[in-house]
């Protein structure tokens, strides 16, 4: 639909100079803004940080290991060999020398092994496996609007079990995140069996 | 008479043997416990507040009448075996930062360390309760008490506790229960998959739930409510001893409407898909107003 | 007493690799405030400012021999220490949505103008991929294709998170054309 009024009126140019003027204005505004960026302060770094690089470097580029010839070189691969399966075989045999963690507290705690996390066995289960290939292989089957909402349901609760699982270890004790974990397989299995009734 | 006593002492041997293995096998794993303590305290002065960030954290704060933040961050790693417990200790990394007077405290887990422990974090806070805090937590326990100013929390995969808590409460949670006792104040609360339970509610109440339970216990002789629930594939119940004296616009999709007998609501609507009821006598104890999608309201003497 | 004369570029090269403690210091001065000032605005924490100089200055040390001079030495580590800050933010792996606490970091009724330390903290409040980008092209002066040859993003990811900081920039300071 055209504007006839608009199409029969006259137009008009502005002048020049409002263009120069709004040039003006932004290269002002412009300049203004990087003077302001460039008064940002700076800031300079304790003197610990120099004292761990210091360390760092000197520790890997002393210029007496730079004089050992290759020959006393392999002699000297060969010792610290020997010398380092001596102390691993020490260490796993008295692994309770922790002399790198010194400010760490020790404790012990026995749980019953029927409360172990099965991490392997919060993987998705079969059911839910089986009806993602039932929607793959039958596309019709699962294309009302009812299974698409129980199907999208599934999905997030599934992500979320999985979300949830990768934080798990089998060591777990928390007993919030397991009961967490106990819901949300609940649920799980509550929608697949809605999902199963809707889809026989 | 030598021989048989040799034959029963070996006989016990044997037994004691089997039983330590027996004891051994009956299902018992001892875990050893690692654990470090690492303690902040900082100023507290008007303008100051609490960014708390956590991961696999329990963090549990309360008041105190001194004017400082104290920030206690123990961490924890359990493994059967004291080397791992160790080394995945020190894959559970912390930061704690000052800008101005707002103190940023975080722990987080770095994955790319690969820990086999469990590992957990707690927090133990001690602040003014003017102090405002800004927390989030994933896989989680928040329990935050007595807080009077200003509270928000975001919170996935953890129990959040409110207790006594006056001010600007803001919480949003997935995966994970709210329970509240005493709120007062700006009260909002948005829960996906998790249930929201609250105890002595009074002030302004607004509550979104998405796939959970909803449990409200006014508080006697409280001061009035004003409660807007809105939810979906939810179950709204609202226990009160005296539930007549409260104004009520209720509106149910595709769900029920259960009120004791002395509530006559006016229906506006009444059918399957939707039902709209009002009761509106003087008001006295509040107003409440709940919209629910695929669920039912529940209105009952506690 | 040791007359510390100035030493130029080249020089300065040399006794590094010589190993030379003095050199090292003295390299190590030269670039230490605008190094740990750029990663305090990448990484938004002294804390995190302090582990990346060290790692940053501890790879440049090393990888002395193999500059081969094609840029100067401040821009090449500069680039080191921008990969060393931008590696740092990723290997935080922030899950947490700082979008939503971005604005409530800077007070907008503490400040009436526009001062130097206002503008500070609304960049250092804006979020993690924003603020790197904008940091490095309307501060440190690089373009889109440096930026993105730095970060190891697409040009076009380079361009659209300066446009989100720039406004996110402008919703918090207002009045000023940025």
């Amino acid at each position: 639909m055209t504007n006839k009024w608009k199409d029969r009126l006259p137009q008009y140019m502005p002048p020049e100079h409002i263009w120069e003027r709004i040039r003006q204005q932004l290269a002002q505004s412009d300049s203004l803004w990087r003077t302001q960026l460039e008064q940002l302060p700076e800031y300079a770094p304790p003197e610990s940080v120099w004292r761990g690089i210091a360390q760092r470097i000197n520790s890997s580029t002393s210029p007496e290991t730079k004089r050992i010839r290759p020959f006393y070189r392999g002699i000297a691969a060969a010792i610290a060999l020997w010398c380092i399966a001596s102390v691993a075989l020490l260490w796993h045999n008295s692994h309770d020398r922790l002399d790198s963690y010194p400010d760490i507290s020790w404790s012990t705690q026995t749980i019953s092994e029927d409360l172990l996390v099965d991490t392997q066995a919060l993987s998705d289960s079969e059911a839910l496996k089986l009806i993602w290939q039932l929607c793959q292989d039958y596309p019709f089957l699962c294309n009302t609007e009812e299974v698409q909402s129980l199907k999208t349901q599934l999905q997030e609760v599934a992500a979320a079990k999985r979300q949830l699982s990768a934080q798990l270890t089998p060591w777990e004790t928390d007993p919030e995140l397991l009961h967490l974990l106990t819901k949300i397989e609940r649920e799980e299995a509550h929608l697949i069996r809605q999902m199963v009734a809707v889809l026989q | 008479m030598k021989q048989n006593a040799m034959r029963t002492y070996r006989l016990f041997c044997i037994m004691a043997i089997m039983m330590a293995i027996g004891a051994h096998v009956s299902g018992q794993t001892v875990l050893q416990v690692a654990s470090r303590v690492i303690e902040k305290t900082f100023p507290y002065q008007m303008g100051s507040e609490l960014n708390i960030e956590g991961q696999k954290a329990e963090i549990r704060i309360s008041t105190w009448e001194r004017d400082e933040v104290r920030i206690s961050l123990q961490i924890i790693a359990r493994h059967p075996e004291k080397h791992e417990a160790a080394r995945s200790l020190e894959a559970m990394k912390w930061k704690v930062d000052q800008h101005n007077q707002k103190i940023y405290f975080r722990n987080y887990i770095d994955e790319s360390m690969h820990p086999k422990a469990a590992l957990k974090a707690v927090y133990t806070i001690l602040l003014p309760a003017d102090c405002p805090v800004y927390l989030k937590n994933y896989f989680g326990l928040t329990d935050v008490q007595q807080l009077a100013h200003r509270l928000h929390i975001n919170s996935e995969f953890s129990k959040t506790w409110l207790r006594q808590l006056k001010g600007d409460i803001r919480v949003i949670s997935s995966y994970g229960d709210v329970e509240g006792d005493g709120l007062s104040g700006n009260v909002f609360i948005q829960a996906t998959r998790g249930d929201i339970t609250l105890h002595h509610i009074t002030g302004q109440l607004d509550l979104v739930s998405q796939y959970g339970i909803v449990k409200l216990f006014t508080s006697p002789h409280g001061p009035p409510l004003s409660l807007n629930i809105t939810a979906e594939k939810s179950d709204v119940y609202f226990f009160d001893a005296q539930p007549s004296l409260y104004g009520y616009r209720l509106t149910a999709h595709y769900g029920n409407i259960t009120a004791p007998a002395d509530l006559r609501f006016n229906y506006i609507e009444n059918t399957r898909s939707l039902k709209r009821a009002v009761f509106n006598p003087n008001k006295e104890m509040g107003t409440i107003s709940i919209k629910i999608t695929l669920g039912d309201i529940v209105i009952r003497n506690p | 007493m040791i007359a510390h004369t100035y030493m130029t570029e080249s020089e300065l090269i040399q006794r590094c690799l010589a190993a030379d403690p003095i050199a090292q210091r003295t390299l190590y001065d030269r670039y230490k405030k605008a190094m740990y000032t750029l990663a305090y605005r990448i990484t938004g924490s002294f804390e995190d400012a302090n582990d990346v100089l060290q790692d940053a200055f501890v790879k440049v040390f090393r990888s002395l021999p193999s500059f081969r001079g094609e840029a100067t030495l401040g821009a090449w580590i500069k680039t080191i220490v921008i990969r060393t800050a931008y590696g740092q933010l990723r290997k935080r792996k922030m899950h947490f949505d700082e979008l939503d606490r971005a604005q409530a970091h800077v007070s907008t009724t503490e400040h009436n103008s526009l001062d130097a330390e206002y503008i500070e903290q609304a960049i250092l409040a804006l979020p993690e991929g924003y603020r790197t980008v904008f940091v490095l092209i309307e501060i440190e002066g690089y373009g889109h294709k440096e930026v993105a040859q730095i970060l190891g993003i697409s040009e076009g990811t380079s361009k659209s998170q300066l446009f989100h900081a720039k406004r996110r920039l402008r919703e918090v300071l207002g009045q000023f054309d940025i």
